[in-house]
């Protein structure tokens, strides 16, 4: 196995669904929905995923041939970087507006994944100057404006 | 009737709605035919403008986008290689070797006017069956309807393929989205974790968004940096496939469709379309398993069955034509029963969902006209995509070369502005971008997305059902085994889970003994 990935078994997959139906079931349940008949159906579901992850957790225990699920570690850092760049973007656009933070954010992601600078500074310009006009001018709606607009 | 009909028609028939269908085709084919975009994004992208538009010339446009879409899914596999969706894949075994031999523009006519046959075919039986399907249905009860619902989503688990344990845990996690929100009975709120936003339900248009438009943005972003990675080392994108695989040089009039050719393949054409309309009826099945399974049909079926694979024209048909088919026959079920069978549909119910309309039996009782002018327009799309690309085919060879990571950036700031244009609510992009994070994972961990979105689109009318059928019967779960419509769709679910209950462990056992 190259070095550049990593491998997850199958089976810690329907481990982790166990962990979530319990957890539904014991904490988030009780303390979020008041009891009674609000409680029948996401109590059934939650049930429904502990018994399938159970079921397939503990055959994979005994028959011992869980498959793996294998990620290429540098694609997972740059989607990841990727991702991270959008994340500052939707929690930054309340406070600094949807205009500047669209092209930062376009120029951001465009560099990243390898585009040039014709082609970053055209779509970074032109594409929330569009949207902004369409939904301010057109549709009347308004964007989060932030200190800027 | 007649009079819905009329007027359903002559509702469609107004200019701003023309062109929005041109413009829905148009625009699916284009996403359709670059690679790693697909029209489904497109739709979810395009869902919340529909809030601002009229019912029909909304959900038209929609549909229109998704026919366009499953046509230019088979340009690029044609072309390059690289089926533009999933579906196209089958397009592509025979497609490409026909465009290597020099037939290009030949192989993409002729897969239009498959697309275009099988379109239409399930057009027409889904504009004469969906009444028909929906006046049975009139009659359900909360049992039938809790049942019918059960029937769906067990045969979504069952029979989309991968693995079932798999295809439960998504359809059980969209059903759990379903319930945070207010009870449907008691209107008790239900994990809303003290957020004032959550105490109504989860936006759709942020679900959907984010499932179907986010991630799939960061799937391409992976494949891009996959495809980059494997470039480093060995030159293989798709513009490098192109230059490097030369096809041969044949006379441009050689190059041309003629009558003849389409008759020639008229059985194929009839027989793909019924097996594309059939397969897209169910839930759960689409048009992967309708172009596959009739690919296979035609092979069996045709004279010139050793040559598929190798360049033959009727499996370019077989395909095309199946997977067409199930775009419009999808629809049988959702607006006959009120059930999506696949994430497109899933998508048309909350497109309805945000007019107010509620998908279902009485569907074409209180809104007949809507639903007509739906099909008028539905009609209308395949026309629009037949003329369209006829004269368009020789520029797809540009469009199919687009590079995605140009309109990755666009779709995620098209993401924002169409779910916060929607509700007005910063809350739902935040949402949105969970979900989108959400999908991500489950993809990367092979759970399919269509199991949680229909989960979701179906949870409230299972739990609605359910909990009415627990008033009137005391509490009394045998109802749903002494009603015959009921007893008879469970036993039809306990059949099919049976059945690939035995079909995965015959798998099992032969690749044991491989």
């Amino acid at each position: 196995m190259n070095n550049n990935y990593f491998k997850i078994k199958d089976s810690y997959i329907y481990g982790l669904v166990v962990l979530l139906g319990l957890l539904l079931l014991i904490i988030v349940i009780p303390m979020q929905i008041q009891s009674g008949e609000p409680r029948l159906m996401p109590y059934l579901y939650a049930a429904g995923l502990l018994i399938v992850g159970l079921y397939k957790f503990i055959s994979f225990l005994f028959n011992k041939e869980s498959e793996y699920l294998k990620f290429n570690k540098t694609v997972i850092k740059y989607v990841g970087l990727n991702i991270l760049i959008y994340t500052a973007y939707i929690f930054l656009i309340q406070h600094i507006g949807f205009f500047i933070m669209s092209i930062i954010f376009i120029v951001a992601l465009l560099r990243v994944l390898g585009e040039g600078w014709k082609i970053t500074i055209i779509l970074s310009v032109v594409l929330p100057a569009s949207i902004y006009l369409l939904f301010t001018q057109i549709l009347a709606l308004y964007f989060p404006s932030g200190i800027l607009f | 009737m007649f009079t819905q009909i009329v007027e359903g028609f002559s509702m469609m028939f107004t200019p701003m709605t023309i062109l929005l269908i041109l413009a829905g085709v148009i625009a699916g084919t284009f996403l359709g035919a670059i690679p790693g975009l697909t029209s489904t994004m497109g739709i979810a992208l395009i869902l919340p403008v529909t809030f601002y538009l009229d019912p029909i010339a909304g959900i038209s446009m929609l549909i229109a986008m998704y026919k366009g879409g499953m046509f230019g899914g088979s340009i690029s596999a044609i072309l390059f290689n690289a089926p533009g969706t999933p579906a196209a894949a089958a397009t592509a075994l025979d497609g490409y070797v026909l465009k290597q031999k020099g037939y290009p523009r030949k192989t993409i006519r002729l897969a239009l006017i498959s697309s275009t046959t099988g379109d239409l075919v399930g057009n027409l039986v889904l504009i004469f069956t969906a009444g028909l399907l929906a006046s049975v249905a009139l009659r359900f009860g909360p049992t039938e309807n809790a049942s019918l619902v059960i029937f769906a989503l067990v045969l979504i688990i069952v029979i989309t393929g991968n693995s079932i344990a798999k295809n439960l845990i998504s359809v059980l996690i969209g059903l759990l989205i379903a319930t945070i929100g207010a009870d449907p009975v008691t209107s008790i709120p239900r994990f809303d974790f003290g957020m004032v936003e959550l105490s109504g339900s989860v936006s759709i248009i942020a679900l959907v968004i984010g499932l179907l438009a986010v991630s799939e943005v960061f799937e391409t972003m992976a494949q891009h940096y996959r495809n980059r990675n494997k470039a480093d080392k060995s030159k293989s994108n798709i513009s490098e496939i192109e230059m490097g695989e030369k096809s041969q040089n044949v006379d441009k009039d050689e190059d041309n469709l003629t009558w003849k050719e389409v008759t020639a393949v008229k059985r194929t054409l009839g027989r793909s379309a019924i097996i594309g309309t059939l397969i897209g009826a169910l839930p759960g099945l689409g048009p992967v398993t309708a172009s596959f399974v009739s690919y296979a049909q035609a092979k069996s079926k045709s004279k010139n069955g050793d040559n598929f694979g190798k360049g033959e024209k009727e499996g370019v048909v077989a395909a095309e034509t199946a997977n067409s088919a199930v775009g419009s026959s999808n629809l049988i079920p959702l607006l006959s029963l009120g059930i999506p069978g696949d994430a497109t549909a899933a998508l048309i119910f909350g497109a309805l969902i945000i007019h107010g309309i509620i998908p279902g039996p009485q569907l074409i009782e209180t809104n007949g006209s809507i639903v007509y002018g739906i099909f008028a327009g539905m009609l209308l799309a395949s026309v629009f995509c037949l003329v369209i690309n006829w004269y368009a085919s020789n520029i797809f060879r540009k469009i199919a070369v687009i590079r995605p990571t140009v309109l990755m950036p666009v779709i995620l700031v098209l993401c924002i502005a169409g779910t916060y244009g929607y509700s007005q609510a910063s809350f739902d992009i935040i949402v949105m971008f969970i979900f989108g994070v959400l999908g991500f994972v489950l993809k990367k961990v092979e759970i399919p997305l269509v199991g949680v979105v229909i989960g979701f689109v179906l949870g409230p009318k299972l739990e609605e059902s359910i909990r009415q059928v627990l008033v009137l019967s005391n509490g009394d779960l045998g109802v749903f085994f002494t009603r015959p419509i009921s007893l008879a769709f469970l036993i039809i679910a306990l059949f099919v889970t049976f059945g690939q209950f035995r079909k995965e462990k015959k798998l099992k056992d032969e690749k044991k003994a491989a």
